[in-house]
């Protein structure tokens, strides 16, 4: 072989390792909070007593006893009021929003006002914050940010790697075991994988980044990107004249039936009310459409605009009437934000995303064994990297399934109950690193962690039962369908904890066979 | 002479590609950032619509440049080609995007 060719190949490979573990654990987590992000529409119904109630159909509801009393306040304003239809993001209430104002919700069953919890729980936005590194404000944005770029190098130089260098796939010690394993699922999972990390960077660091572009490609007239996209990508509703002669409005029901008459492949989720109680009244239903993945719910909406006097068409937007740049956007964000997808989808994605950061951890597990493999196999092989991993990969899944467990543990008239539950975590998440490092075989507080893990896990559907006193099978009876399978999912992850916890080996010849048997 | 030194010392290829350095690691961050960015600068102009429509796509592609071209600029042979092809693509692209930005209307 020509020495260029090994150069090459060796600092292919040496980038690839320096790269790998400056970014991995940063970058594992932003997938594990991730997975936690994909379920969160899940999750902010189960966390919260207030959403404990049954799913209407959007066109049976009597909107106008709830709508009525809120915008006949003459402190409501009455132009461009938000309706968020029950079912957008699996929530089952029904919100009335204006930007001015604050939200009010309402529980479309009763028809009465419900008690948002509003910041006394948050679990399903923290997990979600925790997902890009929102907890530590611009600093956190910035690391998740270039740990993304950090990603996409990797992925790249990975690939041109696995062509370019024929691996040994049969071996069957721990490490080639690790490399094998590290290079097969990532291999398989790259393409959404690169996508998502793509926009995740765009989001991080992409838009702050942008300012000289935009004020380079548009001649000095902004620096700033939205500018330039939003009336494209975000166009505002174009006004219409008030006419101030009131009329009666048509029941939205019924509006909505039209509406899918008119277009019945759109899932409704929001509705605008324009000048209402006018005779110019107008409402914009807007929703997805299942039928075209990847072309539209994150900015392309389809939407249909009837007058609320009579009903008769006014507008209409379907998909393929977004200008391409906007389908390229939503094609490009789909698969990272799944607005609108069913559950189908939300937990394939959660799966390959949960093979993925199998996947990452099996690179720190290679990295660590060679650094093993320099000792003699009956010295403990303690480094602070393996300690450090060991509480970031394996550790924040005690303390979020503490943060589980708390959900309804602590009760929701607490002061700043939040900032217990969030203080909790990242305390505990510090402990199992400093338990980490207290152990010296890494593999036994592996396993103690997977134990206390599953067993929190276990217990938060229990502590759920307890104090929100609805049963598995009252839930289920009452068509709380959502809720019961966080329950059950919390149940069945718990009870996976825990095998792997006890089926993991602890003594250093059983570590030895253990990761050399045929899989 | 000094010059000469120094491209004498940046030119010699190394006798290992097991170590990266510090000078291919600066190459490929700052020079990968600023040839992705000028590349993804001048797409927009190239794109042939308007800035607003078109700057969607170097706007999602520029982090992936990023990481492309410092891949690229990390594993050149010697440190003079790491320079160079950080250097070199950032001033063609300067002055494309100058006669893009004057050209246009």
């Amino acid at each position: 072989m020509k020495e260029t060719t090994i150069f090459l190949k060796q600092r292919l490979q040496r980038v690839h390792v320096a790269a790998g573990i400056t970014f991995s654990l940063v970058m594992y987590l932003a997938v594990f909070f991730g997975i936690f992000a994909i379920l969160l529409p899940y999750i902010q119904v189960w966390e919260k007593p207030s959403r404990h109630i049954e799913y209407m159909d959007v066109t049976k509801i009597d909107y106008a006893t709830m709508i009525d009393p809120v915008i006949s306040d003459p402190n409501f304003p009455t132009n461009n009021i938000q309706i968020t239809l029950p079912g957008y993001q699996h929530d089952p209430i029904l919100k009335v929003s204006h930007q001015f104002v604050e939200p009010v919700y309402f529980d479309p069953n009763t028809k009465e006002q419900i008690n948002n919890e509003g910041d006394q729980s948050q679990l399903a936005k923290f997990l979600n914050h925790m997902h890009y590194g929102r907890p530590l404000k611009t600093f956190g944005y910035l690391i998740f940010g270039f740990v993304a770029v950090g990603g996409l190098f990797l992925i790249i130089g990975g690939l041109i790697l696995v062509i370019m260098i024929k691996y040994n796939n049969n071996a069957k010690k721990p490490i080639s075991r690790f490399s094998k394993l590290h290079r097969k699922i990532l291999t398989w999972v790259f393409p959404p994988f690169i996508i998502i990390t793509l926009t995740g960077a765009l989001m991080n660091i992409g838009y702050t980044a942008s300012a000289p572009m935009t004020y380079l490609v548009s001649k000095g007239e902004t620096h700033r990107i939205f500018d330039l996209t939003s009336p494209i990508l975000f166009p505002p509703i174009q006004n219409v004249e008030k006419q101030n002669i009131s009329a009666d409005m048509l029941p939205i029901g019924e509006l909505i039936q039209k509406a899918s008459t008119i277009n019945p492949a759109i899932d409704f989720q929001k509705i605008t009310l324009i000048n209402w109680k006018d005779i110019s009244a107008q409402v914009k239903i807007e929703g997805y459409n299942p039928y075209m993945p990847f072309l539209n719910g994150i900015s392309n909406k389809p939407s249909i605009t009837l007058s609320a006097v009579d009903g008769s068409l006014i507008r209409q937007h379907k998909v393929m009437d977004k200008h391409w740049s906007g389908l390229f956007f939503d094609s490009m964000y789909f698969l990272h934000f799944l607005f609108g997808v069913d559950t189908f989808t939300r937990l394939l994605i959660a799966t390959i995303m949960s093979v993925s950061a199998f996947g990452l951890g099996f690179g720190v597990l290679l990295w660590l064994e060679k650094k093993a493999k320099k000792f003699p196999r009956n010295i403990p092989f303690y480094h602070w990297m393996a300690k450090l991993s060991l509480s970031v990969i394996i550790g924040v899944l005690p303390a979020t399934a503490l943060l589980f467990a708390m959900q309804w543990t602590l009760p929701f008239d607490l002061k700043d109950r939040f900032i217990w539950q969030e203080g909790i975590f990242f305390v505990s998440w510090l402990a199992t690193f400093t338990w980490s490092l207290y152990r010296i075989n890494s593999y036994q507080a592996a396993k103690e962690f997977l134990k206390l893990a599953g067993v929190l896990f276990i217990l938060s559907p229990i502590f759920h039962y307890i104090n929100s006193d609805f049963s598995l099978i009252q839930l289920w009876y009452q068509g709380l369908v959502q809720i019961v399978s966080v329950d059950i999912g919390l149940m069945i992850f718990g009870i996976l904890l825990l095998i792997v916890g006890f089926r993991l080996p602890q003594k250093n010849n059983e570590i030895q066979k253990f990761w050399s048997k045929d899989l | 002479m000094i010059f000469k030194n120094i491209y004498k010392t940046l030119s010699t290829p190394e006798k290992s590609g097991r170590r990266i350095g510090l000078f291919r690691t600066l190459c490929a961050i700052f020079g990968g950032l600023i040839v992705a960015y000028l590349g993804m600068t001048l797409l927009v102009f190239l794109i042939p619509t308007e800035a607003s429509k078109s700057i969607t796509i170097p706007l999602m592609l520029n982090t992936l440049a990023w990481a492309a071209i410092a891949l690229w600029i990390s594993i050149s042979p010697t440190k003079w080609i790491a320079l160079l092809r950080s250097v070199i693509p950032s001033f063609i692209f300067a002055i494309a995007i100058t006669f893009a930005y004057y050209g246009s209307k």
